[in-house]
This record gives C-alpha cells, sequence and structure tokens, in this order.
C-alpha cells in the first residue's frame, strides 16, 4: 500500500489532460507500442470523433524508481462543464490531482473549479504547465496566475510538454514524491466505494470501485450497502488497458467486480461494497446528488419502443450518474420520459450514446430549466416541463432561475459580450482587470437565457477566447408566457416553450420560419402557428407537396434515383406522426437553431 | 435482351437545363474516338456474347458525329459484339445538326432510329432552355426527316417551362400529334443542382418553375395522347402499340447493358458500374486502366428496390410473380402489403398479379416507390 499512488488529472477543457496521460502510459509502457494512438483513453467513439473527454477512465501504471515498485492508478477525467460530475466522483477515489493550466490559455474556469473539488477532498495538488512548446505558451505570467491561485512555489510548478514529452518523467518522480499513499487498514472490515459502473452486452452490468478499508477475495459474498443486495464478487481486478483478474484486493487499490447483478438499478455510485461475514458499520459518504440544468423529454420514435427506451436509459444511467429521468407523458408523442442534464452538450451526448450504443431512435423536446410556479392558493409547483405549468387562471406568478455567470475574455471582445449578456437579460455584476488585457466579467442573468446558444453565441464573438463558468444563484420572478406551437391547429406539446413576454413575438415569428424549413411537405398543406394563449402570433404555411416524380430513369438515373429514394424512407422512418403531419426528429430541437 | 449505350460528350452550347456530363468544345473528338475504340474493344466480355439488340448514341450531342465516325464506331461494335439483324440503332439528334443531307445520310448510315431534340415548338421557351435551334427550324427538321424516310422517330418535349403557357403547351402536343410521329418522350423540366438553370433562378434572373404548372401540363399531356391513341407505356413515355423505344424499355424490364463512354453507365444484372464524368481522365484511362469506372454490386433488397421502383413507372407495371421468382415471397408479400394504403387512395390499381400506378399515382411515383423499398 505505501508504494500505491491514486490520482486524477484535472483541468479545464482542451488543456491536454488526455494526451498527458498517454506520455504516462508511454514512459511506464503500460500501453504498447501498437496500441499507442493519440489520446488513447478516450475510448468511446464519440470521444474521439468530437476530440473530448467525456468519461473518466482510469487506468493502472507500474513504475519503478530508486529501485521501489509502484503501482500507479491514474484517472483521466472530462474538462467540459457539463461533465463535472465525472470530475467529482473520480477525485473520491485519489489523493493526489494534476492540475493540468494550458500555458497558452492560463486559468480558465474549470481549472478554478476542478481545482477547488479537489482540494473539498483534501487532495495533494500538483500543478503542471502544459504545451511550453508552443510559441505562444506565456510560462512566466501563467506560473504566478497558479501561484496566486493556489498559493504554491514557482519551484512546485512543473513545466511540460505533453506533445513532446518534455517534462513528463519528472511528473511521474513527483507523483511518487508527493501524492501520499493511500491511507487505510487492510485487516479493518471491507470498505470499497463505488465510483462508476458500466454495462456490457458480454459481461454484465460492472462496477468500479475504490477500495478504502479490508480487501476483498474472488468469491467472496459481498453485500452493497444501500441497495442491500447480496453478491457472490465473481471476478475482481484491475483496470489496466483491459481488465486483468485478481485474487485479492485491498485497501488503496481502484478496481473493478463482476457480480452477476442482475437489474440496472441495482448500482448506485457512491454506493459502499462491504463484506456479508464481516460488514463495516457505517457507509463511506456518498456523493452529492446531481443537480440538472436543463430538462427535455426523451421519446421513442417508434411508440412501441417505450419500455426498451426505458431498459436503455437505465443501463446508460449506469454509465452515466449525472443523467436523471422520470416517466412522463405527451398528448403529441406518446409515453416518454423526462431527462435531466447538466447543459446541452450533456443532452445531446445522451442522444446520441441511445442511438449508438443501444440503437434507440428518440425524439428529444425542446429543452428548458427548472421554472417554479405559485399558484393562486400560495402553492408552489415545480415546472420541468412548460406542459407542467398550472391553468392560466390558477397561477399567481413564475420564478426562474438565475445564475452568477463569470466571463473570462480578452478585453478586445469586451464590447460584444457586453451586448451579448445584455441581449440575454444579463445585469452586469462585477468587472475586474486579471491583466492589462484579460478581463472578468461577472454578470447576473436567467439560466434559461444560456441555455440554447450563448455558449455558442459567445465563442464565437470572442473567437474562442472567452471562458465561461456559472452557478446556480437563486429564484427571481419572471415575466414569462408560455408559447405554444400549433400545427393544423392542434396544439404540439413537445413544441411549448416558457418565454420572457419580450422576446415572444419575435420567437414565435423564428420558430414558425424554422419548422417551415424542418418540416417536408406533405399532402396536404400544414398551417404553423405560433400561440400565446389563445392569441396566434405568428404563421406560416407549408403548401401540399404536388408531385413527387423523376421526369428521366435510364441508365444512370436508376441507382441514383434508388439511393435517393433510400434516403428519404429513412428519414420517413424517423419523423413522428402528430395529427396529421409528419415531423422530423430535427423538428422537435427547432428551438435550438433560431439564429 | 441486351443493349449498348455510346455516351458523346460534346454540344454546341450548354442547354441551362443541362446536367448530362458533355462540353461545348470539340477539341478533343479524335481522342475521345480513339479511347471509346479502345473501350469497345476491352470491354467486349462484358455482355457475355448475349445478342444486342439495340444500341443508342446518347449525349452529348451524338449528331455532332460525321458519318465516317459514325461507320467506325459500328464497325467496332460489330467486331466485338454479337449485333443481332434486328438491332434498334438509335441516335440522338439536335434539330441545329440536321440538315436535309445530313438526315439523307443517316438514313443511309445503320442508323434506324432518329431521337430529336425539339423541346418546345416556341422560341422563347428555347430562349429560356437555351437551346441552339429556333422553333422553324424545329418544325423543318421534323418534315424533312420523315421525307429522308425515318419511319421510326421520336422526339423530346419539355412541359413546365415557366415560358411555356398552358395554352401553347397544347399547342405543341397538338402540333407532335398532327406529325403523325409515332413515338414522343416528355419531361417534366427539372432545376437540377449545380446547373445554370438553378444559378440563374437563384439570381432572379430567370423565373422559377412553377410546380402547379407541371402538374396541370402532365395532366393534359396524360389526356391527349391517351384520346389519340397513344400507350403511356412510362411515366415520360408514350408510343403507339408496336412503336415503344426498345433500348428505354431494356432499362426498366431489368436487362443487361454496356455504357460507353465517359458517364456512361452499365448493368450486368448483379452489378452496375460507371465511368468516370471526366473527358480526359476517360481519355487517358479507357481501356487501359480499371480506374476508368466504379462499380457497385447491388443486394438482393436493392435490386428488389431497383425493380419496383423502375416497372411502377411503366405500363407493364410490378409484377408480384416475377417478385416472387426473381426475389421470395417474403418480398412479394411485402411489396403488396405496403401498396395497400396506396390502392386505398386509388394511387395503385391492382389487375391480376401486377401494381400498376393510376393517373394520381403518377404524380406520386417517387414517394409510392421509397414506401414500397425493403426497410
Ligand atoms: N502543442 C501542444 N499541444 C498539446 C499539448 N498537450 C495537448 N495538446 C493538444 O491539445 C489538444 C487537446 O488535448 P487533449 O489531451 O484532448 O485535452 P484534454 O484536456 O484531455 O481535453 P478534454 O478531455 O476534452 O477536456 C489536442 O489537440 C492535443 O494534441 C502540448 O503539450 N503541446
Ligand atoms: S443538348 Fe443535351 S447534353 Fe447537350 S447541353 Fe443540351 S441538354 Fe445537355
Ligand atoms: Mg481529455
Amino acid at each position: 500500500m505505501k508504494n500505491t499512488r491514486n490520482f486524477c488529472i484535472i483541468a479545464h477543457i482542451d488543456h491536454g489532460k488526455s494526451t498527458l496521460a498517454d506520455r504516462l502510459l508511454q514512459l511506464t509502457n503500460t500501453v504498447s507500442e501498437r496500441d499507442q494512438k493519440e489520446q488513447v483513453l478516450d475510448s468511446m467513439d464519440l470521444e474521439r470523433e468530437r476530440g473530448i473527454t467525456i468519461k473518466s477512465h482510469a487506468i493502472q501504471m507500474n513504475y519503478e524508481k530508486g529501485g521501489e515498485n509502484y503501482i500507479l492508478n491514474l484517472i483521466d477525467t472530462p474538462g467540459h462543464v457539463d461533465f463535472s460530475y465525472e470530475v467529482s466522483r473520480s477525485i473520491a477515489a485519489c489523493e493526489g490531482a494534476l492540475l493540468v493550466v494550458d500555458a497558452t490559455q492560463g486559468i480558465q474556469a474549470q481549472t478554478i473549479s476542478n481545482l477547488y473539488l479537489a482540494l473539498d477532498h483534501d487532495l495533494e495538488i500538483i500543478p503542471v504547465l502544459n504545451k511550453i512548446d508552443m510559441e505562444s505558451a506565456m510560462v512566466d505570467e501563467v506560473e504566478d496566475q497558479i501561484i496566486d491561485l493556489i498559493g504554491c512555489d514557482r519551484e512546485d510548478i512543473l513545466r511540460a510538454s505533453a506533445k513532446t514529452g518534455a517534462g513528463v518523467a519528472e511528473i511521474l518522480e513527483a507523483i511518487v514524491a508527493r501524492v501520499p499513499g493511500p491511507v487505510g487498514d487492510p485487516n479493518a472490515p471491507l470498505q470499497a466505494l463505488i465510483f462508476d459502473s458500466v454495462f456490457n452486452p458480454f459481461r454484465g452490468i460492472i462496477a468500479y470501485f475504490r477500495i478504502m478499508n479490508g480487501s476483498m477475495q474472488k468469491g467472496d459474498l459481498v453485500k452493497f450497502v444501500a441497495t442491500g443486495k447480496e453478491y457472490n464478487a465473481d471476478e475482481i481486478g484491475v483496470l489496466q488497458l483491459k481488465q486483468v483478474p485478481k485474487k485479492v484486493m485491498s485497501a488503496g487499490d481502484v478496481g473493478y467486480i463482476i457480480s452477476g447483478i442482475k437489474t440496472s438499478r441495482e448500482v448506485k455510485v457512491g454506493d459502499t461494497i462491504t463484506q456479508v461475514d464481516r460488514p463495516c458499520d457505517k457507509a463511506i459518504a456518498g456523493f452529492e446528488n446531481v443537480k440538472p440544468m436543463v430538462f427535455a423529454g426523451i421519446y421513442p420514435v417508434d411508440a412501441d419502443d417505450y419500455e426498451e427506451l426505458r431498459a436503455s436509459i437505465e443501463k446508460l444511467q449506469l454509465n452515466d450518474a449525472s443523467l436523471v429521468f422520470e416517466p412522463e407523458s405527451s398528448a403529441a408523442l406518446g409515453f416518454g420520459f423526462r431527462c435531466g442534464f447538466l447543459g446541452l452538450l450533456h443532452m445531446e451526448i445522451i442522444q446520441e450514446r441511445l442511438d449508438r450504443e443501444f440503437d434507440m431512435d428518440v425524439i428529444t423536446t425542446v429543452p428548458n430549466v427548472q421554472f417554479k410556479a405559485y399558484t393562486t392558493a400560495g402553492d408552489l409547483i415545480e415546472v420541468h416541463n412548460p406542459s407542467g405549468l398550472p391553468d392560466a387562471n390558477k397561477l399567481d406568478y413564475i420564478e426562474e432561475p438565475y445564475i452568477i455567470a463569470q466571463i473570462i475574455s480578452k478585453s478586445e471582445y469586451l464590447g460584444n459580450i457586453m451586448t451579448l449578456a445584455i441581449e440575454k437579460r444579463g445585469v452586469l455584476k462585477n468587472q475586474v482587470y486579471l491583466t492589462s488585457d484579460r478581463v472578468e466579467l461577472t454578470f447576473e442573468m436567467p439560466l434559461s437565457e444560456i441555455v440554447f446558444d450563448f455558449y455558442d453565441k459567445l465563442k464565437s464573438i470572442s473567437r474562442g477566447y472567452a471562458s465561461f463558468d456559472y452557478h446556480i444563484e437563486g429564484y427571481q420572478r419572471a415575466t414569462l408566457v408560455k408559447l405554444d406551437i400549433l400545427l393544423n391547429g392542434e396544439s404540439v406539446d413537445a413544441l411549448s416553450t416558457l418565454i420572457h413576454r419580450d422576446h415572444s413575438y419575435n420567437f414565435g415569428r423564428k420558430m414558425c420560419e424554422k419548422l417551415k424549413e424542418l418540416i417536408p411537405r406533405q399532402q396536404y398543406d400544414i398551417a404553423i402557428q405560433a400561440a400565446i394563449g389563445t392569441k396566434i402570433i405568428a404563421r406560416e404555411t407549408i403548401k401540399a407537396l404536388r408531385k413527387d416524380v423523376t421526369a428521366k430513369c435510364y441508365g444512370g438515373d436508376i441507382s441514383r434515383k434508388r439511393k435517393l429514394l433510400e434516403k428519404q424512407k429513412k428519414g420517413k422512418k424517423r419523423m413522428r406522426q402528430v395529427g396529421n403531419v409528419e415531423v422530423p426528429q430535427s423538428a422537435f430541437l427547432a428551438v435550438l437553431k433560431l439564429d | 435482351m441486351a443493349g449498348i449505350y455510346l455516351h458523346i460528350p460534346f454540344c454546341k452550347q450548354k442547354c441551362h437545363y443541362c446536367n448530362f456530363f458533355s462540353i461545348a468544345s470539340l477539341k478533343q473528338k479524335p481522342d475521345f474516338l480513339n479511347a471509346l475504340k479502345r473501350e469497345i474493344a476491352i470491354q467486349k466480355a462484358y455482355l457475355k456474347n448475349e445478342g444486342v439488340q439495340t444500341i443508342y448514341f446518347g449525349g452529348g450531342t451524338p449528331s455532332m458525329l460525321e458519318k465516317a465516325e459514325l461507320n467506325s464506331i459500328m464497325e467496332e461494335l460489330h467486331k466485338h459484339y454479337n449485333i443481332q439483324p434486328d438491332v434498334e440503332i438509335t441516335l440522338e439528334a439536335n434539330p441545329d445538326d440536321l440538315s436535309r443531307e445530313k438526315l439523307k445520310i443517316f438514313a443511309q448510315s445503320a442508323i434506324n432510329r432518329l431521337s430529336i431534340g425539339i423541346q418546345s415548338f416556341f422560341d422563347d421557351d428555347l430562349n429560356y432552355l437555351n437551346r441552339v435551334h429556333s422553333a422553324d427550324h424545329a418544325k423543318t427538321v421534323i418534315d424533312n426527316a420523315l421525307d429522308a424516310g425515318f419511319e421510326n422517330l421520336t422526339i423530346d418535349l419539355i412541359y413546365g417551362i415557366p415560358t411555356l403557357t398552358d395554352k401553347k403547351w397544347q399547342q405543341n402536343i397538338d402540333y407532335f400529334l398532327a406529325s403523325g410521329i409515332k413515338h414522343l418522350s416528355a419531361y417534366a423540366l427539372t432545376v437540377e443542382p449545380r446547373t445554370a438553370l438553378a444559378h440563374l433562378i437563384n439570381k432572379g434572373k430567370l423565373k422559377a418553375v412553377d410546380e402547379q404548372q407541371s402538374v396541370r401540363h402532365f395532366e393534359m399531356l396524360m389526356q391527349s395522347m391517351e384520346a389519340a391513341g397513344f400507350v403511356h407505356y412510362e411515366i415520360s413515355n408514350f408510343a403507339k402499340p408496336g412503336h415503344y423505344s426498345k433500348h428505354n424499355s431494356l432499362y426498366w424490364i431489368g436487362g443487361n447493358y454496356l455504357g460507353l463512354g465517359p458517364s456512361a453507365h452499365s448493368y450486368n444484372g448483379i452489378s452496375r458500374q460507371w465511368n468516370v464524368s471526366h473527358l480526359t481522365k476517360y481519355i487517358n484511362e479507357a481501356g487501359q486502366s480499371e480506374s476508368v469506372f466504379e462499380k457497385e454490386e447491388l443486394t438482393l433488397d436493392q435490386r428488389y428496390d431497383e425493380y419496383v421502383m423502375t416497372s411502377l413507372r411503366t405500363s407493364w407495371g410490378c409484377d408480384l410473380e416475377h417478385i416472387q421468382n426473381a426475389f421470395g415471397k417474403r418480398y412479394s408479400q411485402y411489396c403488396l402489403s405496403q401498396a395497400q394504403a396506396f390502392l386505398r387512395e386509388a394511387k395503385i390499381e391492382q389487375r391480376e398479379n401486377r401494381l400498376f400506378l393510376t393517373q394520381k399515382g403518377k404524380l406520386f411515383a417517387d414517394g409510392i416507390a421509397a414506401e414500397l423499398f425493403i426497410d
């Protein structure tokens, strides 16, 4: 145990965590020459396609120093704010953290947030200044920022390039020297913390744990404390690039267990594993519950797939503890689930993963934040869905969540950012120059305004320079109206939104225009209307399709046309009948695509 | 039954709506002809010595070929393929190429069927389309072709042109009917992406095509042609009984054909292949390198899809028994069950074991075919 080191790599997005992990794995010969590739720990297709880490990934390395053999358990974490729950759980399995800072960007929002998460757990922080190979690296300046932030000495900061490998050997040395070995009593009753889990179609449900005290043997009868369920530890082992079975594991170890767990609901991250024969007296303090920021409905494209969708979401939840859901139903879409997400990227990833990993074709509805509705009778109703709003005559007033948003940017973009924030109902609370050309702006603004496209807009007006972080501040009274969309006179609940009164006309008009673009022409005219209550505020018409036939169908036209029609048919299968109108999946997210 | 298609990729000028592969310069014609002959020789095994009953010179504008050029191509074909005595040899021609002399020459050559790109008998429509010829000349050419002895004659007309009023369209149909020609191909003007027409409409320089008008024109056409005793034997083709185009029919009954020349497509019942749409590449690679074409093997599902799509467009209809024999019972049952909704809407009708598009259904041939496709 004294030769074990458990540490995670944390940073703002794109500061080079996964690339640094590559170098550490390379230097310790954990990954063979043949298996080496960039960001090898980003093993999901989605991660590789998007070039970002979505899941934390634990891996064990062997390392020899000064005649001693060490076991180093590394956990690479995501940097995007939507996946911060992954970071907080990884931290609970570690004694140390490499805080990576990109020398060309300096400290950014998630550098700070993730640092605080690590400090809350008393982790030893090793600051790493990365990307020093780059010409635009501001080594001294960013080191000053780091010293200011964590109060360390300049010598404590390790300069490195995850790209060239410079300084990486020193990082390994520092991990051994500075991160404390795990404390915990291998002879005490077993206490292991479940920090993640996954459904594997071949092997069933796998839980990842960190043993705090005691030890576990293959074949032991173990118990999950929160659920009270008992299992045989059929297989336990450590996480290398593949899973490597072990006979015994003990305090300080990080590993996995396969134990014939039947249903997804039996595994809860934060639960404690103990032995049935010799149980521990108390469970490890688990994790704080996640607070979803954004809610949206997820419905099967084919209504018959409802139960399968439930099973799929449950399995996905095993591997994404930040996803919450409950059943709901919609007049337009039938039975589905109201899901809570940590942000829009999170929502998009969930939809993608349902499609790729579970082959579930789903419709995601317009996302919204959580509102508080107060009735005239004085009751408070938490509203996750515009259609859950009480009737107008019973509604006293609505409150919406507000955030404190921190934006750090080059000062030349200050004007643009101000304009954007004010357009989004933001109020400037503070303005601080961090350096002569870097400014930090603090706004108070409604969360609902940033849900849709705020971040993309911010990035584009600041040429990608601005960083953005926020936390929920509380609720404030709001002048919101419910905007309904009607297709051929029928209100489509899945397209309703709650929106500030001042924005409603403009918004309604844009929604109608966008839907006209997204809904294909059909056999009848389709009227698209936006309404507040009974008042129609905007209208578009999609003219009926009068003719759908190719003029020429000779040699080459045949295969060309066949391919086109095949594609068309696929698209059609992904449409949902609402009244007599076929609505494509994409239309339900029209609101996200308004400009 | 098998056929050969030859793509002659030259035109005097580009028509606005054209998305065929052709270029408006004759500079590479000699090189092209050499390459074509090389390809004719090298592909001789493609049709497995099956009897060739139709040869089609398309383009482009094959009427720009000289007599000697045509003859040398024919000679090369005879050398390598099993050409049947009753072969139909069609030449696509533009009116501007068809002087009396040229018509006489073609009449004396192996060509026994002429397909003339008339498009309209009105100058403003021809202008809109950027055609080379005039309306007057179009009329003269028809008389001259008949005079020259071309029994087997067909013309192309285009409807749905914004300048073509309903009245003018009826006049075009009537002019055709009065001419005594026994075959007509009539196409709805289609704005293909990346054509001059698409660009000019986008820029507001030409009037946009109106779908309603096109629908009306199609309905007028069906009515007049039927009344005059023509068989609507494919969505865009009409003929007096016994005067169907062998070549076109070949495509729709799933026959084998070999396409030669740039952008030409071939089909042998299992795979399709198509040549590069690039003249210099074609000239350099034809007969020398496999990279001149791309190839695609068709799955059973894809072959079924193609059969449904093409057969539904024809007066022979979609034969459920053929589907059962060629693809299996699962396919014929699926086809019939998918057709139910259209039978109810009177877009498809069933006679014995065949499905046919009704007049109403013909307007929606694509969407209907897609519904009958395998999922
Ligand atoms: N020049 C240079 N580029 C680097 C270095 N480290 C990482 N990069 C590049 O920075 C980009 C982001 O690297 P990642 O390792 O994916 O960053 P990350 O922190 O894991 O990102 P997330 O997991 O999405 O938060 C990639 O293009 C890397 O190649 C470095 O030291 N020098
Ligand atoms: S004549 Fe035919 S191939 Fe030539 S440009 Fe006109 S439409 Fe195209
Ligand atoms: Mg990463």
